[in-house]
């Protein structure tokens, strides 16, 4: 130690009071910049204004392993803890959503990107190939499952005893079957107050049905409500009607029409309905001042009946339900098989098959749907990776 | 025996009791320590701002909330322009921090016995203050054998351990020990003795040293002659480890400054005693503190004392030493010397440091409790923002620009400690979970939690700068220690988020809370072990 000289100086005040100055012009700067870039503005040096307002897509998707497009281009690859995505900086006007995965079927919508607002959305992918676990009436003494004919419709889970015999001196009765069995007995049966009757009421009476309670209860007639949702009959179609509060209502019960995807440039600036009118120059929306408090409502005194009906394929609706922890899809058994379909009916509702046949029947329990084809009960799997 | 340097026998004048003190210093509610002590407006306006820094803190956290509930935009808009000032506020801080890392270093590389060789510094005597509870016996010897050691002429050292009578036998037979056994190595040593329950005052380290400052003013200064402003008192925790020029760096600051008489003079607490024995955590919660005194150092004019500091016995003794019925006496001793010299008084950085020990206990979950706890006492100095306000209403000798900037400077300092890592951290996502349909469906409210998270991690590359700069600083690594430990010293600062809030934040928040409600704290013994 021979250093005897003070060679750092203690921090000049003039250049920390110049620091502290130079760092309080960063922040006036900066942070109108932030503002707009939060609130979803953009720099586009091609436009007139330079200052271009977008929107943004949000989408989520149940499980692992599915990629999002949006306009064809690959997006996200959804993992365990990214199975959302939230797409910004979207010109204003219709998208195009697709989800797919390798072995199942492809979600996909058409969705308006608004000013400053964000699109919700959420897909789901069903198996393309259910996946099952076959309930029969008869085990083996080892407990597998016997059953006269292998089933095409769907890929087993169990090991399945194929026997050609009708004789069942050798085998046990399944009282699981039978337990399951009795829930697609006659309608006369009473299941925890669930009675299910196919009768035609007013849609009117529907409408103005009163009830918001959020417990999943059956009401006597071909009803059922779960999560503020009410699902019914008005005539031969289903529709799903929101009762529950305004403030937790999902935007597409009320949401207005909107132009088709187009690949070529959208030119008509998609606009709310609400402020709209005769005299609305639509040049003059494209450059008007922005607000700094944009709002994607749906007024409370807008006249909406938030009512959407259910795409049944223009076939007569044996059953319905909702999906195992859903209240934004509906299993329906049609002529045809049992199928998922979406409530969300912007462009169009997604319906994606559980088990094709005919006369099927299904029940839910306990997050399980059960498909009843008169023979055998089939457990739906319905796993996420 | 003390050698007598000084070349004329001074005889101190027989005083009236407080002709010593400075006239600011005679009011009777010059050392007041709460509101309860004072009587009619002055109760009325002290208990008022007792209850300011904790109402002001509440009242912020829960504006947070109800923004977010009622007025969403506002408060996304008012979290994103936080969180920009937090980056900025770092990068600022970050800045004094690196420059005073470098200063630090340049420091304890130069020579101070040889710097002070110019100057005639003999007749100064080194009066070292060491108050002690029931700290282990091998805490004393450390801190005594390390001012064995010091390159500093140890005659004109006077070590004075302060002995508190209600610690009972052992620790009158660690002090004898003690004496016994470095009594010869300084040119004094003397054991004074805390007598227990004196009406009036709060057990604590200001009460007993005030008593030891006393004691040996009469037994030991005025017998020998020695003049008071030719001795300096460093008053020093009793985990205290100097490092070998501290005097030196001292004097030399001591015969360099511009007024001696009128400053106080501050090292940089490192707490390396027991750093390879202590947890991640409390190694960044030490280290934090730390950084947060070396970013004070070149923000002179913000300084007041913290922990073991030095200070002129003269100057002392004109106010009366320490307040001994308050818990932050180490700050509060500089608010006192400031009022009572009206304004003119300073706080030198020496940059130079002293080493002290980390928070540790046998158990992690009993390191957590103390380190909470001492966090908890620290930032019970808010009760000096308490009486700097009140006294700056009735000293009328300060200027009136130093008193607002002061005040403002101390108001904000405590407000943010308080407030800042908890809107950050916890209620930067309330607009989200508060902020209703409408605010739900906005690209605001989707881009918030983006935007704040990026920017937070802007902030936290400063934590790059504070990872090297700690390894800088801590000791040799001890054998049998794996190399690893740097890794996990490196890695640590990833607790910064949680150590800001949960020992930072919300300590704080307790002890205004405490002093808002009226349930003034004591003192509290930090635990030192030692491995």
């Amino acid at each position: 130690m021979n250093n005897a000289r003070i060679d750092v100086q203690p921090l000049p005040y003039k250049k920390r009071q110049r620091t502290f100055l130079f760092l309080v012009l960063v922040f006036a700067v900066s942070l109108p910049f932030l503002y707009l870039y939060a609130t979803g503005y953009r720099f586009d040096f091609k436009r007139p204004t330079n200052l271009v307002s977008t929107g943004g897509i949000y989408v989520a998707v149940e499980g692992t392993g599915a990629e999002i497009f949006i306009d064809g281009e690959l997006v996200r690859e959804t993992r365990t803890f990214r199975k959302a995505f939230y797409a910004q900086n979207l010109d204003v006007g219709t998208h195009r959503l697709h989800v797919q995965k390798d072995g199942y079927h492809t979600w996909v919508k058409e969705l308006p990107v608004s000013k400053r607002l964000v699109t919700e959305a959420e897909a789901f992918n069903l198996p393309l190939v259910p996946q099952v676990r076959v309930v029969s009436p008869w085990q083996t003494a080892t407990g597998t499952t016997v059953v006269r004919g292998i089933p095409t419709n769907a890929s087993s889970t169990n090991i399945l005893y194929a026997t050609t015999t009708t004789a069942t001196s050798t085998f046990i009765q399944n009282t699981e079957y039978g337990s399951l069995l009795a829930h697609f007995g006659t309608t006369t049966e009473v299941e925890g107050g669930s009675v299910k009757e196919t009768r035609a009421i007013n849609f009117k009476e529907l409408l103005d049905a009163t009830t918001t309670s959020e417990s999943d209860e059956s009401l006597a007639t071909s009803t059922i409500v779960q999560g503020g949702v009410r699902l019914g009959f008005a005539g031969e179609d289903l529709y799903a009607t929101w009762v529950g509060s305004f403030e937790q209502m999902p935007y597409y019960y009320c949401a207005p029409d909107f132009p088709p995807y187009s690949t070529a440039t959208v030119t008509a600036p998609f606009v709310l309905p609400e402020i709209l009118d005769e005299e609305t120059d639509l040049d003059e929306i494209e450059s008007e001042e922005f607000v700094i408090h944009p709002v994607q409502t749906v007024p409370k005194d807008t006249a909406c009946e938030p009512s959407i009906r259910i795409d049944r394929k223009w076939q007569s609706v044996q059953d319905f339900d909702f999906f195992p922890g859903s209240t934004d899809l509906v299993v329906l058994a049609l002529e045809d098989g049992v199928y998922v379909v979406e409530i969300d009916d912007r462009s169009w509702q997604n319906v994606q098959p559980i088990m094709r046949g005919s006369n099927l029947r299904f029940y839910i329990e306990s997050n399980n749907i059960y498909v009843y084809d008169g023979n055998l009960i089939y457990q739906i799997l319905l796993q996420t990776e | 025996m003390l050698p007598l340097f000084t070349k004329r026998r001074y005889t101190q004048p027989t005083m009236a009791k407080h002709n010593h003190l400075l006239p600011y210093a005679t009011r009777p509610d010059f050392k007041v320590g709460r509101a309860t002590e004072l009587t009619g407006k002055n109760r009325v306006l002290y208990r008022f701002l007792e209850i300011l820094p904790g109402a002001a803190s509440w009242s912020s956290l829960i504006a947070m909330v109800l923004a977010s509930i009622y007025a969403p935009f506002f408060a996304a808009y008012f979290i994103i322009a936080f969180a920009v000032f937090w980056v900025l506020k770092t990068a600022f801080l970050s800045y004094h921090l690196r420059y005073n890392w470098k200063r630090l270093k340049h420091h304890m590389s130069v020579d101070w016995k040889l710097m002070i060789e110019r100057f005639e510094y003999e007749h100064l005597y080194q009066l070292i203050i060491l108050p002690y509870y029931n700290e282990p016996e091998e805490v004393i010897e450390a801190s005594l054998r390390s001012l064995s050691e010091v390159r500093y002429d140890k005659k004109s050292m006077i070590v004075v351990l302060a002995r508190e009578e209600r610690a009972g036998e052992n620790a009158r037979i660690v002090s004898e020990r003690m004496k016994e056994k470095w009594g010869d190595t300084f040119g004094g040593f003397h054991v004074s003795v805390h007598p227990a329950d004196i009406p009036g005052e709060m057990a604590g380290k200001g009460s007993n040293a005030t008593w030891a400052a006393e004691d040996v003013r009469k037994t030991i200064l005025d017998p020998h002659g020695i003049r008071y402003n030719h001795t300096l008192v460093s008053i020093f925790d009793i985990d205290t480890v100097v490092y070998p020029d501290y005097f030196n760096c001292l004097v030399w600051h001591f015969m360099t400054a511009a007024h001696p008489l009128k400053s106080s003079f501050q090292p940089v607490p490192v707490f390396n005693n027991n750093m390879w024995e202590a947890s991640a955590l409390a190694r960044v919660v030490a280290m934090s503190s730390t950084f947060w005194e070396m970013v004070q150092q070149e923000r002179p004019e913000r300084m007041a004392t913290f922990s073991s500091h030095s200070v002129s016995f003269q100057a002392l003794y004109e106010i009366g030493y320490w307040q001994t019925n308050m818990v932050s006496e180490d700050s509060r001793i500089y608010w006192n010397l400031l009022l009572a010299n009206n304004g003119e008084y300073d706080v030198i950085p020496l940059s130079y440091p002293v080493s002290m020990d980390a928070n540790a206990a046998p158990t992690f979950l009993g390191t957590v409790k103390n380190i909470y706890k001492q966090h908890r006492r620290w930032t019970y100095g808010v009760e000096n923002f308490v009486y700097i306000v009140y006294h700056f209403t009735k000293n009328k000798s300060i200027p009136r620009g130093t008193r607002i900037k002061i005040a403002l400077q101390q108001a904000e300092g405590y407000w943010s400690m308080v407030t800042n890592p908890i809107m950050l951290i916890i209620l930067g996502w309330a607009p989200i979970f508060f902020g209703g349909r409408v605010f739900h469906e906005t690209v605001l409210s989707y881009n918030l939690p983006i935007v704040v998270r990026d920017l937070l991690i802007l902030a936290m590359f400063g934590l790059v700068v504070s990872s090297i700069i700690s390894l800088t600083l801590i000791p040799k690594r001890p054998e049998g220690k794996n190399r690893f430990i740097y890794v996990v010293m490196a890695l640590q600062w990833i607790l910064v988020p949680v150590t800001m809030v949960v020992f930072s934040a919300i300590p704080g928040l307790d002890a205004q809370t405490r002093l808002m409600l009226g349930k003034y704290m004591g003192f509290w013994v930090t635990p030192k072990v030692r491995n």
